[in-house]
């Protein structure tokens, strides 16, 4: 992969990405193609264009300016994919938010800078700055300058990651500046991981068990949910069991999100086959009733069990 | 004793006793019924007097006229009737009165006292009909009109402060007096009060009234000019008068008592018999004592000036030793010092300013914003935050009123963070109160102004919110509203105004399209903005010199650190500090304005200034991907992003402002101030005026306060930091940073710790980097609430909202006010991100 990673965006003043008042940094690109991808404009570490129809006046300016011919007005999506080459000039001239080039390079020193003005945030909440994607550790020699940089300043750091990394590059390069791991463990059969997930899941198993012998940084699982996928009865019985043998004491089910639907289409990509609506209070509460049968079923091995959101 | 005793500091046990939920309740009932009894009797004191026919009117007579109102006008203990809305005007019910507090402000339950002094003939057109009118109907009878038309106003047709002002006017002076008439300009609001300002309670509370009249007999005997004597002489007269009042009423309370035969009800009259026997003659000596003290201070102070931003000050300070002395010695409660503190609330509310149908557009739904600030540090720097702070903050929560306006004041590293989490979580459960002042910023913006260390640490709030040395300052902060979009606007159009045609108005200053550079638009900008300071401050020290000739204030300058000492009334300088406060509107829509034009014109240069001047003259129409792109933060720099240049561009203005306000002289030898805070006043002047190159389209609103602009600023921590980045010591007159959060049901706990710390990162100066920003307040309720009390406005008569600055009941605001709310940025505390939702249509 290439070293110079892009960025999709930095979401300040986030609360749900770990404790206190967080920034969050979404690298562009990961290894792992989940059908359920949240976050859709991550997936490729290319630069691409977003376009959003509701934004868009129709205006012409775009049209106009691309050099590939690759717009019409008359299109739902405006854009003919096959002949765009992600140039970006009609994003540039887009005078609203209609067409959005994602995806943008940050220095590690002017990524920092932004990330240290919220500086003030961080000291009254003991908040930090996350790390998430996309697949971050895909960058490892941009990673390791830009924790390096943050612990100068003596900053909390979460990685949020698939687990989808090489294992003794990401010691060397990253472990001893993160604090806290947000891992999550999606599918545990194997067949199904490769279908929904396009990779099989032994290397991220494996690297969860090792990450959780090594001293100095908390590792905290994390089951995003997914209706007739990820939410079953049996998926999440075994990965119950993974985790008590591995040694985990907790896991946070994430509520299902279908925020990726809209972006995927956004990006040209076909609708992927889901569910459009976020779950119900009573089809969450069936979830989370199935899942602690299954806790129940297997004692008092597991001291606290975390809910809905992450921990 | 130490300060602090309590263990639940949010008194979760406690609740509204049935005596205050009763009083609420009618409170909230009740309309404003128009008094005429000040009026009346002020009127004819004057013409049994011959003062109508003097070249200036004395302190003394003053005086004189003050103390016969307060020997005159009805003592009334229990109210018995409000009015409320009727089927066919309004109709009467019955209220069975159960204050702890005796007295009132007007004649009336909730009243509105009339000043013809200053402008409440312009109530005169239409008092036949202002008991109908759609907004804010007030209640007058046929006979009171009458008395008005014929016995009251006529007599000041020529005397009022407006036309005695205009009067003394040169050929020159007049025309700056047209500037008014066009309205767009700014406002000066001395022809309609001074009052901004915090009486100093402490000498009345502790000494009594009888000890500051020998004082002033003291002092008036060994003085040998005249005119101290004659200043020392109606202090006495004043006081005099306001001890009768008390008297007059303790007479009626017992003479009430005599006939009640309930024994419960005829021992809390006697009670208040007793009390008001004694004070505020006479040191407080307890609690009870003290609040009313407080309060026959407070009836008088608005027998003299008008019930406009008048404000109270630390009353958690002033009372703190009474409270703990009757705490101590077993007298007192908590339960029954809320319910004491909610009675008092009560009153200090039972009265509105007049507002003519023509005002409710700039000033509609306003209360009389008398603010209360509470915690903070004390003169020493210590933690000032007590037992009486939390009592004080659960009767904010509990009552939910707009009037008075509750400030705190916040000090980090001295002030606990159990503290602020408390103000946070009165804030989420009131959805707007109380506003949250950083003390480390505004104590270093008031000392650069000139205040002492122990003066500057011991500041008030008034009326909104602005800091101003409490019981020491007499710094009219609102003296001046200044819509600074004119300025741009003469920038822009080479002296005219779009709103008063092909006049030149001001200088001309080069038409905008010959301009090379970004820099000779900002010189053009700073010339409009110098041109109309000097317009406003000279209007106001005409106003201010009226003042001195017929409008002494010899009530307030009796409970004023300063007067005493000098022999001075405060109107002439009487008191320690004597600034002038202006207020600004349009900050953010200026600024943005200025980006959008340094971007798109100087340094993209993607449209000429003549086509942008073009569009801004259409409306935009024909240009709407340019006005897309103008209001879109991603393509044009706007205020609130941490964008450098857009950021830089707000700190230019208010160094400006600063500047040449800050160079001015006041009246008083004082020095003027620079507030930014807009009332509703940004919704009612963006009404009146066209397009901007910001992209802000004619007739919509502008942005409140200090706030960015509504709607382009999608991060909350980049808003925060962008202003938190302003220096401070620009910002002396106060202001009023807005903010509207989601309310969040899911974890409590959790939103009240996040959103304390991002309180907290807002006020951080980042080891002395910046400033951190001077104050924020919020507004936290659902926008699906907000759009329902439009359409059904009865549903939610409590629906308490910041406007920019004081608090109001949303029911009561106009239209365009309450779009206002609606359209503001509305972040989502968990995300931190801007919830998009589309403009609020505003109704045909």
């Amino acid at each position: 992969m290439s070293s110079f990673p892009l960025i999709v965006d930095v979401k300040r003043h986030s609360l749900e990405d770990g404790p206190g008042i967080r920034s969050v940094v979404f690298f562009k690109g990961c290894p792992l193609r989940c059908i359920f991808c949240h976050n859709y404009e991550a997936q490729s570490p290319e630069a691409e264009i977003a376009f959003s129809a509701k934004d868009c006046i129709k205006c012409g300016r775009c049209k106009e300016v691309c050099p590939q011919g690759a717009i019409d007005l008359e299109l739902p999506g405006r854009i003919y994919r096959e002949r765009c080459i992600r140039c970006g000039k009609c994003a540039s001239v887009c005078p609203g938010r209609g067409l959005r080039l994602i995806g943008s390079y940050y220095s590690v020193e002017s990524l920092t800078e932004i990330l240290l003005r919220d500086l003030p945030f961080y000291r009254h909440s003991g908040g930090g700055v996350t790390l998430s994607g996309g697949e971050c550790t895909i960058y490892p020699d941009y990673l390791e300058t830009l924790l390096k940089s943050l612990k100068a300043s003596g900053i909390h750091v979460v990685l949020e990651t698939s687990g989808y990394f090489d294992y003794d590059v990401f010691k060397q390069k990253m472990l001893p500046y993160i604090d806290l791991i947000y891992y999550d463990i999606k599918i545990a059969d194997v067949e199904a991981h490769r279908q929904y997930i396009g990779k099989p899941n032994q290397k991220i198993f494996e690297n969860f068990r090792r990450l959780l012998r090594e001293k100095g940084v908390k590792v905290h699982p994390r089951t995003p949910l997914v209706p007739g996928i990820t939410a079953t009865k049996e998926n999440l019985s075994t990965i119950v069991d993974f985790l008590c043998d591995a040694g985990a004491g907790s896991v946070s089910l994430l509520p299902y999100n279908p925020m990726g639907i809209e972006m995927a289409v956004n990006l040209g990509r076909p609708r992927p086959p889901l569910p459009m609506g976020f779950m119900k209070p009573d089809e969450e509460r069936e979830v989370y009733a199935m899942f602690k049968t299954i806790i129940e079923e297997r004692g008092r091995r597991w001291k606290r069990l975390l809910e809905p959101a992450s921990a | 004793m130490p300060q602090l005793t309590l263990s639940d500091l949010s008194l979760k046990d406690y609740v509204l006793t049935p005596r205050v939920s009763y009083l609420k309740g009618i409170y909230f009932r009740a309309k404003p019924e128009i008094c005429t009894e000040r009026a009346g009797l002020i009127t004819r004191f004057h013409l049994d007097n011959g003062l109508f026919e003097q070249g200036r009117i004395s302190i003394l007579d003053k005086a004189k006229a003050y103390r016969h109102v307060l020997e005159n006008s009805t003592p009334i203990v229990r109210h018995t009737r409000g009015y409320e809305k009727g089927e066919d005007g309004m109709k009467d019910f019955k209220i069975k009165d159960v204050s702890l507090f005796a007295g009132s402000t007007t004649s009336k339950f909730k009243g509105v006292p009339l000043y013809p002094e200053f402008l409440a003939l312009t109530l005169w057109p239409e008092l036949w009909t202002i008991s109908r009118r759609a907004s804010n109907p007030f209640y007058i009878t046929d006979k009171e009109v009458e008395e008005l038309n014929y016995e009251i106003f006529p007599h000041w047709i020529e005397n009022n402060l407006f036309e005695l002002g205009r009067k003394r006017c040169s050929e020159e002076d007049l025309k700056k007096f047209k500037l008014i008439e066009y309205f767009v300009f700014f406002l000066a609001s001395k022809p309609n009060c001074i009052s901004h300002t915090i009486p100093d309670f402490s000498r009345a509370i502790n000494l009594g009234l009888r000890e500051i009249i020998n004082e002033a007999r003291d002092k008036g005997d060994k003085t040998a000019d005249p005119s101290k004597k004659e200043f020392y002489t109606a202090i006495s007269e004043v006081l005099e008068g306001i001890i009768a009042y008390s008297k007059r009423l303790a007479a009626e309370a017992e003479e009430r008592a005599s006939e009640e035969s309930d024994p419960v009800l005829k021992k809390e009259l006697l009670d208040i018999a007793e009390v008001n026997r004694r004070v505020p003659e006479f040191p407080a000596l307890t609690f009870r004592e003290g609040l009313t003290t407080v309060w026959m201070c407070w009836i008088a102070c608005h027998l003299e000036n008008p019930n406009v931003g008048l404000s109270l000050g630390r009353l958690d300070q002033v009372l703190y030793d009474l409270y703990r002395k009757d705490m101590g010695n077993g007298t007192l409660t908590i339960e029954k010092a809320i319910e004491l503190i909610c009675c008092l609330w009560l009153k200090i509310g039972d009265h509105v300013p007049t507002i003519a149908d023509t005002g409710e557009q700039l000033f509609g739904g306003t209360g009389s914003n008398q603010a209360i600030t509470l915690g903070g540090v004390d003169k020493e720097g210590r933690d000032a935050v007590n037992d009486l702070t939390y009592v004080m903050l659960k009767a904010t929560e509990l009552m939910k009123l707009r009037d008075p306006n509750l400030n705190a004041r916040y000090y980090h590293g001295v002030n606990s963070q159990e503290y602020l989490r408390r103000l946070c979580e009165i804030n989420v459960k009131t959805g707007a109160t109380p506003a949250i002042h950083n003390d480390k910023a505004i104590i270093k913006a008031l000392m650069r102004k000139g205040d002492t260390l122990e003066q500057a640490r011991d500041y008030g709030v008034i009326g909104c919110v602005e800091p101003n040395s409490n019981g020491r300052a007499y710094g009219h902060t609102g003296a001046i509203l200044l819509n600074l979009t004119s300025a741009l606007e003469l920038a822009l159009f080479n002296g005219r105004h779009r709103h008063t045609g092909e006049k030149l108005i001001s200088k001309k200053t080069g038409a905008p399209v010959t301009f090379k550079t970004f820099d000779e638009f900002k010189s053009a900008f700073e010339k409009q903005t110098r041109w109309l300071v000097e317009q406003a401050t000279t209007l106001n020290n005409i106003f201010g010199k009226t003042h001195q000739d017929f409008y002494p204030t010899p009530i307030l300058s009796a409970l004023f650190e300063g007067p005493m000492d000098k022999g001075k009334d405060l109107i002439n300088g009487g008191a320690v500090i004597n600034s002038s406060g202006a207020t600004i509107i349009g900050l953010a829509d200026v600024a943005d304005s200025l980006s959008a034009i340094q971007e798109v014109v100087f340094k993209e240069k993607v449209i000429s200034f003549k086509t942008l001047l073009d569009a801004v003259e259409k409306n935009f129409e024909g240009s709407e991907a340019l006005q897309k792109r103008l209001m879109n933060p991603d393509k044009t720099p706007k205020y609130g992003n941490e964008d450098p240049a857009a950021d830089a561009n707000v700190t230019w203005i208010v160094e400006l402002l600063d500047k040449a306000f800050g160079g001015k002289e006041n009246y008083r030898g004082g020095r003027y101030r620079v507030g930014y805070w807009t009332m509703t006043n940004h919704a009612g002047f963006g009404r009146l005026m066209k397009a901007l190159p910001s992209g802000r389209k004619a007739h919509e609103n502008f942005t409140s306060g200090i706030t960015p602009v509504s709607g382009v600023t999608p991060g909350l921590t980049e808003a925060l930091n962008s202003v938190a980045n302003q220096p401070a010591e620009c910002l002396s007159g106060g202001v009023a940073l807005n903010l509207k959060y989601t309310p969040e049901t899911k974890d409590t706990q959790g939103m009240l710790k996040n959103f304390a710390a991002s309180v907290e990162g807002y006020f951080d100066d980042l080891d002395k980097t910046r400033d951190g920003g001077v104050e924020i307040q919020f507004n936290i309720t659902t926008h699906k609430d907000f759009v329902e009390a439009v359409k059904n406005p009865d549903a939610y008569p409590e629906l308490l909202v910041r406007v920019s600055g004081y608090t109001a009941y949303f029911k009561d605001l106009n239209p365009q006010m309450q779009k206002e709310i609606i359209d503001r940025t509305e972040y989502l505390l968990s995300s931190g991100k801007a919830e998009p939702y589309d403009p609020f249509p505003l109704p045909k």
